[in-house]
Parts: C-alpha cells; sequence; structure tokens
C-alpha cells in the first residue's frame, strides 16, 4: 500500500492515478475536465449547517482533502488539511475551469441553491462512482446535523471513522497486469459545428423522465437503458451528418461510454477507476436506422465487455506511464506533450459521450429527505453536446451539457422519446 | 403544468419559452424558482486587447532604438526606415486581427497591402529611389491588389466554378504581365515595347478559351473525365 498513500506523521501525499493525469495537463484557463453531482432535497438547504458538515465530512475523505502540486517529475496531490473548503452559492454556469489557488486549492466546489446540495469535482480526484459516495456522505452528514436519522449503508460513511486505506487505492496500478497491451485502432470521428456561447457559459438542458417508461421502451428495443440511450443519442448526430452529407469524410460516428471498472475488479476505492469504450457507426456504409445503430452499440459492448479485454486496455495505459522515458521527463515537458497529445487526440476518436451512474441507492431512512439526484458533464472542450445519466427511485435525469448556441441534438433527442410515448419534462439554465 | 405544443415536453413552470425549439409559452409564468440561478461566475480572461497594446509597445521599442542609433551614427542612408516598415508590415499582420471584434479577411488583407506598399516607399525613401517607386513598384502592387480583389469579388458575386475562377485567374495572370513588362520598358526605355508578355498570353488565351468552353459543356466535361480518368 505504501505506492498509494506516502506517508510520514504528518503529511500525506498522493501520486495521481493513471486517469487522473492527463486532466492537469489539459487543464487551461478556459476549460477543466469537471462534472457536476447534486442531490435536491424536500427541504430548503440551511447554509450554516452546510458549512459545517462539509467542514467534517472532507476530513474523512483524504483523497479530497488535497490540492495540485507541482513536483519535478509530476504533478501530485499534496494534503490541505490546514485549510476549509468554503461553501458557495450556486451559479448559472457550473462546471467552470477551476485553477490550482482558487478555492483554497480544492480541487472540488460545493454549491447550494434552494433545496439543492451541488458539487462540481475536477475529475482528476475521482470518478462519479467515487463523487457519489462523497456526495451522499455529506448529505447524510447534514442530514445528521439538522436533526434526523441516518443509516450508514449504501455509501453513506461515517465520518467519525478514520478511512481505510483501500478507499484510496491507486486500482488501475493493481489490477492492470495483462501480457497483452492493445486497444482497438479507432478512426477519426465526425464532429458537428456550432456557434460558440461566450466564455465561461454553459448549455444545460435537462431532461426528467419516469424510470418505469424508459425501462420498457430500452426493453421493447432489447437493449439496457444505457445501450438504447447511447445509441438515441448517436441517432441524433446521426441527423446532422444526415444533413451534411453521409459520405463526407470524416464518416465514423462514435460515443464515448464510460464504465465503472469497479463492476469487473473487486475495488472500494474512492478515485478514479474508469476506462471508456468507443462504439461508432460509419456512415460510409449508408443509411442507418436507430434499430442497426443500437444492434451494433450492443455487439461491440459485448464483445469487449470482459475482464480480459478491459484490463489489457487498462494495461497498455499503464505502460505508458510506466515507460522510463517518459517518467524521466521533466513536469514542465511532460505538461507540454501531454496538452498537444490532448488538444490532437482526445476527441479525435469521439463525437460525443454518454455517462450513466445508473441507479443510485440511499439508506432507507434517508430516502424519504430527497427528492432527486442529478449528475452533469462540464461542456467538452469541442464544446459540442454531452450527456449525462443518473436514476433515483422512479426518476431517471438525462442533462445534455454545451458550449454552442444550437439545440438541434437536445431538441431531436427529446422530441423521439416523446414520440415514442415516454413523457419528457425540460428544464434549462437557458431562456 | 405548461407543456410546449410544438415538441410535446413538459416545461418548467418559471419557463417563458421551450428551451427545445423556443416556442413561446402559452400559460400563467407562476412565481417559481428557476432551475437555475441568474448570477453567473466569471472567469479570468486575457484582455485581448491589452496584449494587442502591450505588443505594439514591444515592437516600437526596436524602432526606437533604431531611431537614435541611425541619428547619432549617420553614414548617409536612412536604414532606420528598413525597421519602420517591416515593424509595420509585422504589426498588420499579427497585431491587428487582435484589435477587430470580429475576423474581417478581406479588410485585412487590403491593408496588409497598403502597408506593404508603404514599406516599399519607405525603401524607396532611403535609397533616393522615388523614380523607381512611383513608376515600377507602386503600379505593380496596385494592379496584383486589383486584380486579386476582382477574383475575389467575380468569384462571391457570380458564384462560379473550379473551371470558370481557373480561367479567370490566368486572365489576370496575363494582365499582370503586360503590366510589368510594360512599366519596366518605360522606366528602362522611356517607351513601351511589349514583347515577353505577349508570348505569355498567347500561350495562355488558347487555355483560357479551352477552359470556357469546357465550363460550359457538361457532356463534354463527362466524357473528358470519363477517358482521362486516372
Amino acid at each position: 500500500m505504501l505506492r498509494q498513500v506516502e506517508e510520514n506523521k504528518t503529511n500525506k501525499w498522493f501520486r495521481l492515478d493513471n486517469a487522473a493525469k492527463i486532466y492537469p495537463a489539459a487543464n487551461t484557463r478556459r476549460w477543466s475536465g469537471m462534472f457536476r453531482l447534486s442531490i435536491s432535497l424536500k427541504e430548503k438547504v440551511n447554509p450554516d449547517i452546510l458549512q459545517t458538515a462539509l467542514e467534517k465530512t472532507i476530513v474523512r475523505f483524504p483523497s479530497f482533502n488535497i490540492r495540485m502540486r507541482r513536483g519535478f517529475f509530476w504533478y501530485y496531490f499534496d494534503s490541505n488539511e490546514k485549510r476549509k473548503p468554503r461553501l458557495r452559492k450556486d451559479v448559472n454556469n457550473p462546471c467552470l475551469p477551476i485553477g490550482w489557488n482558487d478555492d483554497e486549492g480544492f480541487l472540488l466546489r460545493v454549491y447550494y441553491y434552494e433545496k439543492r446540495i451541488a458539487i462540481d469535482y475536477f475529475h482528476s480526484l475521482t470518478d462519479g462512482t467515487g463523487a457519489m459516495v462523497f456526495l451522499k456522505t455529506l448529505t447524510a452528514q447534514y442530514l445528521k446535523q439538522m436533526g434526523k436519522d441516518v443509516s450508514y449503508t449504501d455509501g453513506v460513511l461515517d465520518v467519525t471513522q478514520e478511512a481505510d486505506e483501500r478507499e484510496f487505492e491507486d486500482a488501475f496500478m493493481k489490477f492492470a497486469d495483462s501480457k497483452v497491451k492493445s486497444r482497438v485502432k479507432e478512426e477519426k470521428a465526425y464532429h458537428i459545428k456550432g456557434t460558440k456561447l461566450s466564455h465561461g457559459d454553459i448549455s444545460i438542458i435537462t431532461g426528467v423522465i419516469p424510470l418505469e417508461s424508459i425501462k420498457e421502451l430500452a426493453k421493447k428495443n432489447k437493449a439496457t437503458i444505457t445501450e438504447y440511450l447511447a445509441a438515441l443519442l448517436l441517432y441524433s448526430y446521426y441527423q446532422e451528418k444526415l444533413r451534411e452529407g453521409l459520405y463526407k469524410k470524416p464518416s465514423h460516428i462514435s460515443i464515448s461510454i464510460p464504465l465503472n471498472l469497479r463492476n469487473f475488479f473487486d475495488s472500494p476505492t474512492n478515485r478514479n477507476f474508469s476506462l471508456y469504450l468507443n462504439p461508432s457507426i460509419d456512415t460510409m456504409m449508408g443509411e442507418f436506422t436507430l434499430e442497426e445503430i443500437i444492434l451494433q452499440i450492443q455487439y461491440f459492448m459485448k464483445s469487449n465487455l470482459n475482464k480480459k479485454t478491459l484490463n489489457a486496455m487498462m494495461t497498455q495505459n499503464v505502460k505508458i506511464e510506466k515507460n522510463i522515458f517518459i517518467r524521466i521527463a521533466p513536469l514542465f515537458i511532460k505538461k507540454l506533450m501531454m496538452s498537444i497529445a490532448h488538444k490532437i487526440f482526445a476527441y479525435r476518436p469521439i463525437t460525443a459521450s454518454i455517462s450513466n451512474i445508473g441507479i443510485v441507492k440511499l439508506p432507507k431512512d434517508m430516502e424519504e429527505y430527497v427528492e432527486r439526484i442529478e449528475f452533469l458533464l462540464g461542456a467538452a472542450k469541442n464544446r459540442t453536446p454531452n450527456m449525462a445519466v443518473v436514476s433515483y427511485q422512479d426518476t431517471l435525469v438525462i442533462n445534455i451539457t454545451s458550449m454552442i448556441e444550437e439545440r438541434e441534438i437536445e431538441r431531436f433527442f427529446f422530441t423521439h422519446l416523446i414520440k415514442e410515448g415516454v413523457p419528457v419534462k425540460i428544464e434549462s439554465n437557458r431562456e | 403544468m405548461p407543456y410546449c405544443v410544438k415538441c410535446g415536453v413538459e416545461l418548467d413552470k418559471s419557463a417563458k419559452k421551450c428551451v427545445l425549439c423556443q416556442t413561446e409559452v402559452h400559460f400563467e409564468v407562476e412565481k417559481e424558482e428557476p432551475p437555475y440561478p441568474r448570477e453567473k461566475d466569471e472567469i479570468d480572461n486575457i484582455n485581448v486587447k491589452y496584449l494587442a497594446f502591450f505588443l505594439s509597445i514591444l515592437l516600437l521599442i526596436p524602432n526606437f532604438a533604431v531611431l537614435v542609433i541611425n541619428l547619432i551614427y549617420y553614414s548617409g542612408i536612412y536604414w532606420m526606415y528598413y525597421v519602420f516598415g517591416a515593424s509595420l508590415v509585422i504589426w498588420m499582420i499579427f497585431i491587428f486581427p487582435m484589435v477587430l471584434e470580429r475576423k474581417r479577411p478581406i479588410l485585412h488583407i487590403f491593408l496588409i497591402f497598403l502597408s506593404i506598399t508603404l514599406y516599399v516607399y519607405l525603401i524607396s525613401l532611403a535609397v533616393d529611389g522615388l523614380r523607381w517607386f512611383l513608376i515600377i513598384a507602386l503600379p505593380i502592387l496596385l494592379t496584383i491588389m486589383i486584380l486579386m480583389f476582382s477574383i475575389i469579388f467575380i468569384r462571391k458575386k457570380k458564384k462560379i466554378g473550379r473551371l470558370k475562377t481557373t480561367s479567370v485567374s490566368l486572365t489576370a495572370l496575363i494582365i499582370l504581365c503586360l503590366v510589368i513588362e510594360g512599366f519596366i520598358d518605360y522606366y528602362i526605355n522611356s517607351q513601351i515595347v511589349l514583347a515577353w508578355s505577349y508570348i505569355v498570353a498567347a500561350s495562355l488565351i488558347p487555355i483560357i478559351i479551352a477552359l470556357m468552353i469546357l465550363s460550359g459543356n457538361k457532356k463534354l466535361q463527362e466524357d473528358l473525365s470519363k477517358k482521362l480518368h486516372i
């Protein structure tokens, strides 16, 4: 375990895990890899109590209670125990870029608005699963301080307990041991064009959907909810491609789907532990129906979603990080190379991404205080719409974020659901 | 509950328009808190105009230094004009676009031409070559500029294809050659006797005619591409 936590008595520090390394390098003043999770309660949030709950909760999570530092060779997380995160009033444009010295150095920002508690996370810190544990624990702690009873089950942690070292292990390092290091070659993907919103603005369009009706629709198409939504998102982009010409290059429309590796490898880590699969269609082959796209995605997922293939993909990524020539390059050279690589390759093979956290379960006694859970991705660096999905109780919430004026993708996506008989309620931060 | 009559989606009670299709909601808007607050958080941007100003000052420093040096150690030639002109062209190419609110390529190209003309004028001042500037440099630069903008204008307004654009450009090339030879002749011999530019014209005119005929004949184009495809 020494590899993950280098500890002397007072000062903890962490190496960045494999997935976390790209984000500080790709970070600019105008874009950071951010995402947001939020819980809406049934009553207005009391900011003073939330502030003290936050101060107690952050101590329980050593891998969140940190700041970003530059070492000579790598970035690292240094303990930020001497400072306290400050609660903020929510804003119209969440997931703003982060600077290493903003917010007392913390890489997460906690907001409140009416009944909502929202946290913007920098992606180096954790992935959706780890972020959800933190948000659940914070909300439970808040409810406790409000005099409610909440039990420590379903991912809610006791803030008075010491953290288990496995909660902040670097699971990539632990599990990547494949002899095969390969990843399928990916073609250049089609991107839509759009009118830029002004700097710092973000377009959020939320669809609130009854879980049962979308489940039925997916079942009717013999697909899982994620497969169906991914296919429909791809189909929405396909409509744009249809207008621009199917047989024009780049002709691949590809959707990136993050996978929670905890489902395949046994790790309780609250840090990053996910990978991406990018199923695609090639419009050079001709016209596609939604049914064909669903099948295409299903076959791709089925042939790749297994421990062995995932391990090989993971090993490929870890191999790069372990390469001695990369390791001995000074940070400023690494940062330069990685930011260029990110600019060129990050969005090259993908048209858009869809991230589904799945159904979130809360302790029974906590459920009665929680109205809704939401998940949204910060807009992609290439500005085009991205989708984040989460379900809680009988509601599924879809958030589509972008940094462009046009709303064609969103409109096609949601009106298609309406045509299929799924009721959709739309909310937005825009006019 | 308000619904959008066009999309069929349910809308938030605070919504005045459907966010998907911009259709207005004909439903009494209830005074409810919107899903997100109005207040925005700012991100700090570099002030581009400030940067442009800063770079301009930076560019002025060597010019000023050169001015002083040239005036102190004057050896019969005002070589500082070379630096002034070059700085002007650099400023026009790189710094001027920063000042513009939106991209204006035609204006930008025009101004670059203007600054280059000024640069050449400064050189002619430095070497006492005003006659050379007036008879050779200025007419040729003017002709290039006029021809270039004519091509852009014709292409934009008439929406001509690739074949016609090529023939228009070749015509422009002939005119340019005539102008260059004419003015050089006048500069050297004080009279105009055209020679080599006729050869250019003679070899290009058949191509232009062929292209014009070809561009008007779809069937011929197809036949040619059938026979000559690689």
